[in-house]
């Protein structure tokens, strides 16, 4: 069903659809968040509250773009965030403490197979080294970099999400992915 | 919860003072303002409900400024004025349909709603009648039904109980006293049986002030030992009723058992009873020719 | 519907600087979700949008709508009547094919009954103590005003463009002309009805309405008694009545709106 659909049919009173939406984009709000705040424990809570508001304010929504609009819920519940102390704790997470969690398949089955385990793990190690260099751009440029480089934002929308003009936009990328690819180089990212 | 503050609200027209300084705070629960006509209950209630701007002072919903919220607090109200309006030609179907349109209630719920509150106050019988075939007691059943159709949070209503006979009074209490779970409900009476049962808290209004305030125990507590009984005989029941308030009177015999309400004890023989409401009511208020008369008409 | 999100070397800026840009496929930040961590989040959202309560926003056409259906059959009869006896009288005079002057005053004066017809709906709103309940829902006494004023606006457009459509051809004068000829008294009509709305007690009842219709119907038939009212050098003064009609009636609007916003209560309460 689209998007457009299910926003009709809760805007008419059926709210179980409202959980087809957060199973949808839980994940990329979730990577979002993570990326955003640098915390993987708190982007739970952070996508949490994103959907939380969502649907405190649905009815007034009008359809344009869901996925754009609850990036853009979790960008400014991200921004809170980071003004908050909990932030500067969040932040220092190292990098060594990190315990690989148990992967699981999309199902939510552990997987077994060592092959799978052994790349699904060097993602996880590579997409910590992501992260970590990412908690290195200024908050505005991390934002403009993620919305354009992983969710694929052209710098028109991601001007209309954040509220920066075009040309700002379009700065903060540049600088971003030039301190990012500068980053990652030092790091081994592979 | 829900809340509704008042701050300082006072109202003036031209050089006379309507509503002074009332501030109070509504959260759940019936609230029945009592007063004498002209005590101001009307203003004020016109001001809750947005129809009148105060002169002075503040009404909150949550902590925001009703005229803020505009709209969103004309959403959850609920209103029946003094003087309900309604188009003669209308039938009363139409008529709630119309008002269920203007209060923005969803097409597909209408219909289910106002055949709800049809049922409720009675008047399915009467849906496809036009309004101006209706009797007062009718139509004010009609005013209740168009002031639930959203399910108001703050229900205010205005008199609701003028022109209804002793039965629809008693159906009128009822469905008052099944909403008042997870609402404000507020109501205006001069009638003192209106409210003694059914509001959680009372509140006693006299030129424009709010005298008293409190749940009917606390409210007549300040009245212990001024409310007495006396067996008079017939000769003494007019000299009495010159000098003292008296709240009810009951022929026994030959002799008259009054009940009065004084500071002091009025006369040998007279022995000090538990106040009710009704003998608050006639502490405060001078002017109570209405109350007097409903009560003549009781002990007829 | 799902936007293709990956980070292909493709959608990455150019590199001016001349360094290769880094490339991070997605398999590269899309980790491993925590799959307890998620479902005890979605519970809590699941468990939120259970308890939601979808509160319905009535779009504008459907206010319209709303104000519209709601009008009694009456009125949609008058219309319909006026409009049907005014192409009547146009195919009268057609076959006639004489009177030309006769026939814009005929016009002027359906069209003054047109005006005073769609404003007695906007005047409906404050009859029978409505006013007092009507501006405590949630479409308040100002925006039906509006959106009733909005509906007469286009009903009178709708009537007018009827009439100079089937004068056409035979119109001895320019369009422009007669439409001053037509606006003029019904600009005037309109402004004393509203006047008499925002000064008048019990402007809803239908005697007055009509008693004032037939009025102003009667002072738009004035050219028929005096013939020179409509030659070219008394133009400018049904000019000057049409602008000056104009401002006045947008200053009663204005007057009617503030009165029902401001302090001044009496315009709802006292009916």
């Amino acid at each position: 069903m689209e998007d457009r659909e299910l926003i009709r049919r809760i805007h008419k009173g059926q709210t179980e659809y409202l959980n087809e939406i957060a199973d949808r984009y839980y994940d990329d709000v979730y990577y979002f968040c993570r990326y955003q705040t640098g915390s993987r424990e708190d982007a739970y809570d952070l996508a949490q509250e994103t959907f939380l508001r969502f649907i405190k304010y649905v009815d007034h929504y009008r359809y344009r773009n869901l996925k754009g609009y609850l990036l853009t819920i979790a960008m400014n519940l991200c921004r809170d965030y980071i003004r908050t102390d909990s932030y500067t704790r969040a932040k220092i997470e190292p990098i060594d403490s990190y315990v690989p969690e148990p992967i699981y398949a999309a199902d939510g089955a552990p997987i077994s197979g060592s092959s799978y385990y052994a790349d699904q793990n060097e993602a996880s190690e590579n997409s910590l080294l992501l992260a970590d260099a990412l908690t290195k751009l200024p908050d505005m440029q991390r934002e403009a970099v993620l919305l354009h480089h992983f969710y694929g934002y052209k710098n028109r929308e991601i001007a209309r999400m954040t509220g920066a003009s075009y040309d700002a936009v379009k700065s903060r990328i540049r600088q971003g992915l030039e301190k990012l690819s500068r980053q990652l180089r030092q790091s081994d990212f592979n | 919860m829900p809340e509704l503050t008042l701050d300082r609200i006072t109202k003036h027209f031209k050089n006379k003072i309507a509503v002074d300084h009332v501030s109070i705070c509504l959260q759940d629960g019936v609230y029945g303002f009592l007063g004498a006509n002209g005590a101001g209950k009307t203003t004020l209630l016109r001001m809750i409900c947005g129809v009148l701007k105060p002169t002075a002072g503040e009404i909150r919903y949550n902590g925001i400024p009703i005229n803020k919220l505009d709209g969103d607090y004309r959403y959850i109200l609920g209103y029946l004025p003094q003087d309900f309006g309604y188009y003669p030609d209308f039938t009363a179907r139409r008529y709630l349909e119309y008002l269920a349109a203007c209060k923005a209630l969803p097409p597909n719920i209408s219909k289910e709603k106002v055949q709800e509150l049809l049922c409720l106050t009675g008047l399915e019988g009467e849906q496809k009648s036009k309004i101006k075939t209706f009797s007062g007691g009718m139509l004010r059943r009609l005013g209740i039904a168009q002031a639930l159709l959203n399910d108001p949070g703050i229900l205010v209503l205005d008199e609701p109980t003028s022109g209804l006979d002793p039965k629809e009074r008693i159906r009128f209490r009822n469905i008052v006293s099944s909403l008042s779970k997870g609402r404000i409900i507020i109501l205006s009476t001069h009638i003192v049986s209106d409210i003694e049962f059914i509001a959680d808290e009372i509140l006693l209004m006299k030129q424009g002030r709010i005298i008293e305030q409190g749940t009917t125990a606390k409210v007549t507590e300040n009245m212990h030992g001024k409310v007495w009984e006396y067996l008079a005989d017939q000769d003494e029941v007019h000299r009495m009723n010159d000098t003292f308030a008296i709240s009810n009177l009951k022929n026994e015999g030959e002799k008259v058992r009054l009940r009065l309400v004084s500071d002091t004890c009025p006369c040998k023989g007279a022995a000090p009873v538990s106040p009710g409401l009704e003998d608050v009511y006639l502490y405060h208020f001078e002017e109570v020719s209405e109350h007097v008369e409903h009560l003549e008409r009781r002990t007829i | 519907m799902t936007r293709h999100t990956h980070a292909s070397p493709h959608n990455q800026p150019k590199n001016q600087t001349g360094k290769q840009p880094i490339n991070i496929p997605t398999s590269q930040w899309r980790f491993p979700i925590n799959e307890e961590k998620k479902s005890r989040s979605l519970a809590i959202i699941y468990q939120e949008a259970s308890l939601k309560q979808i509160r319905y926003y009535p779009t504008f056409p459907e206010h319209i709508w709303n104000q519209m259906r709601f009008q009694p059959l009456t009125h949609w009869l008058t219309m319909g009547i006026l409009l049907l006896s005014a192409m009547l009288l146009a195919l009268w005079f057609r076959r006639k094919n004489s009177g030309n002057l006769e026939m814009l005053t005929v016009y002027s004066v359906f069209f003054v009954f047109a005006g005073n017809i769609c404003l007695s709906q906007v005047a409906r709103l404050f009859s029978c103590h409505m006013a007092e309940l009507e501006q405590t829902l949630y479409l308040n006494l100002r925006q039906m005003v509006c959106i009733r004023m909005l509906e007469a606006g286009i009903a009178n457009l709708v009537i007018l463009t009827a009439i100079l459509s089937i004068t056409g051809e035979t119109n001895p004068f320019g369009l422009g002309t007669s439409l001053i000829y037509m606006l003029a008294p019904f600009l005037w009509s309109n402004i004393l009805y509203l006047h008499m709305l925002t000064c008048l007690r019990n402007t809803g009842s239908v005697f007055l309405s009509s008693a004032l219709g037939l009025l102003c119907g009667a002072a738009a038939l004035f050219p028929v008694l005096w013939e020179p009212a409509y030659r070219p050098e008394h133009l400018i003064i049904w000019k000057g009545l049409t602008i000056a009609g104009a401002f006045l009636l947008a200053a009663e609007i204005v007057n009617l709106l503030g009165k029902i916003d401001c302090e001044d209560a009496a315009i709802i309460l006292t009916r």
